[in-house]
């Protein structure tokens, strides 16, 4: 290949191969080395897609064929790219002391950065037991690449991605942490003792988020969907936000979001089973939701699921077997009862105290429920900047996946610390300007806060994009009714020319 | 792609349009979007595409989505075993074969350029520059050439440009130069034409909403022996009748409707109120479920061979029906009818009218009536391109206005002078399409006028559009409702209360008829 770029002048290469998918690809550094632009290499995954999958040869090899042409047109409308590249300072952060954070802290330590752990109860095993399964936090009290910050706060995070610098204020007074990585443990699944409460646990048509998603995973598979009590048809579910009193609805109005935004997903797979199922939310103080996580709830109120905001908590009841809630809407002067066959109380309070605060930091400048959200929302999962989060379990079973993530994503901040300049390929929204007509659909459905209008001249506003937050999720190019926004790599363009290369391949 | 909500609606039809039978969606779990929302956006999207197939006559199932993780490799191939079965027992997409797009040669395209320039009488163009004053686009454009600058590169035999100019999208296709050149060059038949040959040698123009518009008026035009199902909008009490001499021509409303499903424009209620208006006067029109898109939208982006394809389909059912007139509300068919399907085929044998020009008949006969009322309404009227300009029917939706009891209060730019709403056939939208928008909502607002109305869902949806983001100056002085013709006067007439376009913010809502 090399050969061919340089004797003949070749611009463009197209490999078929294996998934190319893997962080750093090899054949395309190698080339690059021998002066082609990364973003014209275009590899093909014919292993995964054919080679694995088709047990006989000739649809198989039609198949990649096929794969391939598409591949040749997409790679001929490619354009040439700089990646993004960003240092990092050979530090990592963890939030929460739990096994799974210890277990982070020891790997990235063990590899030679240094490690400030910032002692929080974030649930999961408790440390005796970690210590049992071989994980003993008060070792690393000994080492001196690990720093355990204890009864501290963090006040601020400034910087970029790859160069944050966290300020924490300790017994001592204040510190600046400079890190380049940064994980933060934190539990996830709302609980449902704590989200209930005694009075009503011996009603079992009342159950939390967390039941629910037990109920959902076994409606998926095919079971029917009845009422725990007596098995009679589920038609009418109310999601109900859990508070005693208007004072503690107010104060959790903002992580509320979070378990909102949880139960929303949930209500959409139920509608998505049953759509004939009358689904309402009763929920007091959703302005910060309802502000933060739009995009969401419009698309719940497009799908039927009825979003009714309170002026006071709404109240669960139980009579004769039945599941009431009580409700004052907002406008109303006297609070409505109605009946729900099932009565799934949205909330849970298990957050830790400062793992969404340093989300929310993160995202500087979005709304706390967005940050929050990001728990709801993600698995063990990597922000791809530098930024990881993993959520913690109690139960056993999980806690083993558990424990596997926090490995792995110690290894990924490892092997970031270690390149100190990272590069990431320029798969991010762009705005084309003179399309643009500033009208902001693209900024409504951006979930990263990567988009801004700003004013381009008197009375003209452009979208722009911030390449950092800028996710590649695409979801702004299709938000975007005039084609002003180009995901780069992946443009309308190219998609639409690979999709046609392909099926002028498959013939009739 | 990133994520199922980076896939575009677009390509889900275009996929269809080019022969293929059925497409699956593989995707992680709702829950566990890497991005938060992009699943649950692919989601709805896909609902709105099988409402799209449903319509076109396509089955809804020949999409799927599988979310999986990892794991499920054996669960995903035996998914996807069954879905080609479906496939397999759902037949293939009955779409005519694709040719192989040739390129077109030079040559033949400077011939064909020469007997444009002949047709259209741009030969006579003298250079006197009376369009170039009187073209909205050089406003906020000032690099923009039109028209003349085009012609004149056309006579003189340049045409090497055709092949990559944008500049032949940008036109609006207003008409405005036409009706103002002393003589008489026909600048949009010119760029209609030349629309044809740029597009024979690769020259596409940016769609607006990615080309899925004309991608499923594609599949209109090739699809053969496919039951569509577009009547979905009709109220079970609307009178029809299939022996009627009225054939109502409803074009792309359902289409636009499910399309921009996430707009929420219920463009329908415009045909509803057509048909209730034809009612309150007596008169049952024939509606059929095999009408196809007119074609405007493909003629105007070059493309002659579907456009011809759809032509042939229309004819065919009217003149199947036995109807003597075709009446039409939305203009843009009704100038594609007229001037268009005329040009290739003569005399279509029947008459053609807008339902202003027919509602004013049916009043002038004594058959339609409209209740008194004490105090008008102050209302301004947009005359869209193809209505007022093109075709020059401008004084039946005044009458009609009058007689309503509505006072209209003229623009700026009206009548046969009319201002573009920025946007043909949905291409080139753009930033300055923006301004224009703006302009034009500007001009309605000094009115002082409560409601603009027009007759075209086009230039409602756009100059709703326009409006319904953030703006980039204040509100106040741009904002006034969108109205269709029909439905204010059906409103008007009491049969249809509580109907009303939606733009911007919240609900307008039409003062109750005095009595
Ligand atoms: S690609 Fe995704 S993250 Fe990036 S700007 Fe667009 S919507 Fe935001
Ligand atoms: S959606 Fe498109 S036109 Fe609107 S602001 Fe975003 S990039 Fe510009
Ligand atoms: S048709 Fe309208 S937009 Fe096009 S050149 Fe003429 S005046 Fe300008
Ligand atoms: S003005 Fe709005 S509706 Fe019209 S083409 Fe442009 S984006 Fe689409």
């Amino acid at each position: 290949m090399r050969g061919f770029c340089s004797k003949r002048g070749g611009k463009r290469v197209v490999i078929g191969a294996c998934s190319p998918e893997t962080p750093e690809n090899p054949l395309r550094k190698d080339l690059e080395e021998a002066g082609i632009n990364g973003y014209l290499v275009e590899q093909v995954d014919i292993r995964e897609q054919c080679a694995w999958v088709h047990p006989s040869t000739e649809p198989a090899t039609a198949k990649a064929t096929a794969l391939v042409r598409g591949g040749i047109e997409r790679s001929l409308r490619q354009e040439p790219l700089e990646d993004l590249s960003f240092d990092v300072t050979g530090a990592a952060l963890v939030v929460g002391r739990s096994e799974f954070g210890v277990r982070a802290a020891e790997k990235i330590a063990e590899e030679g950065f240094r490690v400030y752990l910032l002692d929080e109860e974030t649930g999961g095993r408790s440390l005796a037991e970690s210590a049992a399964a071989g994980s003993d936090p008060d070792a690393l009290v000994g080492r001196d690449d690990v720093e355990i910050l204890r009864d501290c706060r963090i006040e601020g995070i400034d910087g970029i991605f790859g160069r944050w610098r966290v300020n924490v204020h300790t017994a001592e007074g204040s510190r600046e942490l400079d890190v380049g990585t940064i994980l933060v443990v934190t539990p996830w699944e709302p609980s449902a003792e704590d989200s209930i409460g005694h009075s009503y646990s011996d009603n079992p048509d009342l159950i939390a988020v967390a039941e629910l998603e037990r109920l959902l995973i076994r409606l998926e598979k095919g079971a029917q969907a009845s009422r725990p009590s007596d098995g009679a048809p589920l038609r009418r579910i109310g999601f109900v936000q859990r508070v005693e009193n208007e004072e503690e609805a107010a104060r959790a109005a903002p992580r509320q979001s979070a378990f909102i935004a949880l139960a929303i997903t949930q209500a959409l797979r139920l509608k998505r089973l049953h759509p004939g199922m009358e689904i309402d939310f009763y929920v007091h103080h959703a302005e910060g939701f309802l502000r933060t996580s739009k995009a969401l709830s419009d698309s719940a109120a497009r799908s039927g699921i009825r979003f009714n905001s309170l002026a006071a908590p709404p109240e669960i009841m139980t009579e004769d077997g039945r599941t009431l809630v009580r409700a004052k809407h907002l406008g109303h002067d006297e609070p409505t009862q109605v009946e729900r066959d099932l009565v799934v109380v949205v909330g849970g309070q298990r957050t830790s105290g400062i793992a969404p605060r340093v989300l929310q930091l993160l995202h500087a400048g979005t709304g706390e429920g967005l940050a929050e959200g990001d728990f709801a929302g993600k698995r063990a999962v990597d922000f791809n900047r530098g930024v990881f989060v993993i959520r913690t379990s109690d139960s056993d079973e999980a806690a083993a996946r558990v424990g596997s993530d926090a490995e792995s994503v110690a290894s990924a901040m490892v092997r970031l610390m270690r390149q100190k300049t990272v590069r990431v390929p320029r798969h991010v929204a762009q705005v084309q300007e003179y399309r643009c007509r500033g009208c902001g659909k693209c900024t409504s459905v951006c979930e990263h806060d990567a988009i801004t209008l700003v004013e381009k001249e008197k009375g003209e506003q452009v979208a722009q994009i911030d390449e950092m937050r800028c996710e590649g999720c695409g979801l702004c190019r299709v938000a975007c009714c005039n084609g002003a926004m180009a995901l780069l790599g992946y443009t309308t363009t190219q998609l639409l020319a690979q999709m046609l290369g392909m099926i002028e391949e498959v013939g009739d | 792609m990133t994520c199922t909500g980076s896939i575009d609606p677009a390509l889900f039809i275009q996929a269809f349009e080019h022969g293929v039978d059925g497409v699956a969606v593989i995707g992680c779990r709702l829950e566990e979007c890497r991005y938060r929302l992009g699943n649950v956006f692919a989601e709805e999207r896909l609902t709105h595409v099988r409402g799209l197939l449903e319509l076109l006559g396509l089955s809804p199932g020949r999409i799927i989505c599988e979310r999986v993780t990892s794991t499920d490799g054996a669960k995903l191939a035996e998914r996807l075993e069954a879905f080609v079965n479906e496939i397999r027992e759902l037949g293939p997409v009955p779409v005519a074969p694709i040719r192989k797009a040739k390129k077109a040669d030079k040559e033949s395209v400077n011939k064909e350029v020469k007997h444009l320039v002949e047709d259209t009488k741009a030969y006579k163009c003298v250079e006197c520059g009376k369009c170039t004053v009187v073209c909205p686009i050089p406003k906020f454009e000032p690099e923009f050439p039109m028209p003349r600058i085009v012609v004149l590169r056309s006579i003189e035999g340049m045409t090497d440009h055709l092949a990559d100019d944008q500049d032949i999208w940008t036109c609006t296709t207003c008409g405005l130069c036409n009706s103002l050149c002393p003589f008489d060059v026909d600048y949009c038949g010119f760029i209609q034409g030349l629309r044809v040959q740029a597009r024979s040698l690769g020259n596409d123009p940016t769609c607006s909403h990615r080309g899925l518009i004309h991608s499923a008026t594609r599949i209109m035009a090739k699809t053969t022996g496919v039951r569509q199902n577009r009547l979905r909008w009709m109220p079970p009490d609307l009178s029809v009748s299939d022996r009627s001499d009225v054939f109502y021509f409803v074009g792309c409303l359902p289409h636009f409707d499910t399309i921009l499903a996430d707009r929420n424009l219920r463009l329908t209620d415009i045909s509803v109120a057509a048909v209730r208006l034809m009612n309150a006067a007596g008169v049952s029109p024939h509606i059929d479920n095999d009408e196809v898109c007119c074609g405007h939208d493909l003629i105007w982006t070059g493309d002659e061979e579907n456009f011809l394809r759809l032509m042939d389909k229309n004819l065919e059912i009217i003149r199947k029906s036995g109807a003597e007139k075709v009446v039409f509300s939305c203009p843009e068919c009704y100038r594609t009818f007229t001037k268009d399907y005329r040009e290739f085929e003569g005399d279509l044998g029947f008459e053609l009218l807008h339902i202003s020009e027919y509602l004013q008949s049916l009043m002038d006969d004594g058959r339609l009536t409209f209740p008194k009322r004490e105090s008008a309404i102050p209302v301004t009227y947009h005359d869209s391109c193809r209505l007022g300009t093109h075709l020059e029917v401008i004084d039946s939706p005044r009458h009609l206005f009058e007689a309503a009891g509505l006072k209209i209060i003229e623009m700026e730019n009206t009548k046969n002078r009319s201002y573009c709403c920025g946007n043909c056939a949905w291409t080139n939208c753009s930033s300055t399409t923006m301004k224009m928008q703006l302009e034009r909502m500007r001009q309605a607002k000094r009115t002082g006028a409560e409601f603009l109305l027009t007759s075209d869902p086009k230039c409602q949806i756009h100059l709703s559009c326009a409006m319904s983001g953030e703006l980039p100056i204040e509100r106040e002085l741009v904002d006034v409702p969108v109205k269709d013709m029909a439905i204010a006067l059906a409103e008007i007439l009491g049969g249809q209360p509580g109907v009303s376009t939606r733009i911007g913010r919240g609900e307008e809502r039409w003062p109750t008829p005095e009595r």
